[in-house]
């Protein structure tokens, strides 16, 4: 069943170059820092705004990915664009 | 008012106010606070037609303006959180254009004039096409987003049934808007014409409606059977630190 993560991961995956379960994984555990036990499927886009923005953005610095700032940027802009996916993909 | 009409208006009631229901139930259990304006603006509709039963325009008017507008939240809310959009002047336009139907409603009424009558019908096709015309837009704008994403197909139909009972609903609309200047002129039985082109559109709304926001397991299989998801690689199950590690490695830092 397709859900926002997988959706948000493949972006990052393409942006860093990445295996597409890495990116899932990176991502689900940027959740757990700045939601903590919020369910995925109940975030709206100010939430996933909020993960990307800290969680991911920290996530990547503690990589050591150098350009993590226009990575977070990129996946932001996706989903600003595409934002009415995360109500038709919930229903 | 013929038996005709009045069987229009309570089907009209009935299905849009059941269905707003619905939605708001589903709306609710999944958390989706902007298909609650949605639901609440199909309730609005259906409740218009309490007071045209009564031959209050103007009082319908106030039902079809907050209806209206209810769409204009939801598409807001669906298409363009944190975007440049055209929302509050979509907004003024439909306070004004509900403002015209009663007021035109009630001019009409104190000096019947068929200019009058028409002005205020213009009004509410107006007011119709208004957030419909952009529903249609935002919902084939992401549809041309999303079409290319390997997601599950069903998905993507939703998209297009959206955009497609959105145009739908413009349909009466544009009847309304010459129902008038052709019953008065070539066509005088045209007003039967725009009430079967109401109902027909009533009902196929609906019925899209139920299959976007309620489809049934057998319509999502329909839609994906050509649907062969990416072969996801084997979900093991690594500590936070090695996830870490790999991409580091992956990438060469």
């Amino acid at each position: 069943m397709t859900s926002i993560i997988e959706v948000l991961g493949e972006q990052i995956s393409k942006a860093l170059n990445i295996k597409s379960i890495q990116a899932k994984g990176l991502l689900r555990l940027a959740i757990k820092d700045v939601m903590s036990d919020k369910p995925v499927d109940q975030m709206s886009l100010k939430d996933i705004k909020v993960v990307l923005n800290q969680g991911l953005t920290e996530r990547l610095n503690k990589i050591g990915v150098s350009n993590s700032a226009q990575i977070v940027k990129e996946v932001a802009n996706y989903i600003t664009a595409n934002q009415s996916l995360i109500t038709i993909i919930k229903i | 008012m013929d038996i005709g009409t009045e069987l229009y208006y309570y089907v009209y009631l009935i299905l849009w106010c059941v269905t707003g229901v619905f939605i708001i139930i589903k709306a609710v259990k999944s958390k989706t606070i902007n298909l609650i304006h949605f639901g609440l603006s199909l309730i609005s509709l259906g409740l218009a037609s309490i007071p045209e039963l009564f031959g209050s325009y103007s009082g319908a008017a106030i039902f079809r303006g907050i209806g209206l507008i209810l769409v204009l939240f939801f598409i807001e809310k669906t298409f363009y959180e944190e975007k440049k959009s055209p929302f509050v002047l979509f907004v003024i336009c439909l306070i004004i254009g509900a403002s015209f139907m009663a007021i035109f409603d009630l001019w009409s009424k104190v000096t019947p004039s068929k200019l009058l009558e028409y002005i205020r019908d213009l009004s509410f096709a107006i007011s119709i096409m208004i957030p419909f015309c952009w529903l249609t837009f935002a919902s084939y704008s992401s549809y041309k987003l999303v079409k290319t994403l390997e997601i599950e197909p069903h998905i993507i139909k939703r998209y297009q049934i959206l955009g497609v009972v959105a145009f739908i609903n413009l349909i009466p609309a544009t009847f309304l808007s010459v129902e008038i200047p052709l019953a008065i002129t070539v066509m005088p039985d045209f007003s039967d014409i725009v009430l079967i082109g109401f109902l027909v559109s009533s009902l196929l709304t609906i019925v899209f409606y139920y299959i976007l926001w309620f489809m049934p397991t057998s319509v999502k299989n329909y839609f994906n059977k050509d649907y062969t998801p990416k072969v996801i690689e084997e979900d093991v199950e690594i500590s936070e630190e090695e996830l870490m590690k790999s991409i580091r490695e992956d990438i060469g830092i």
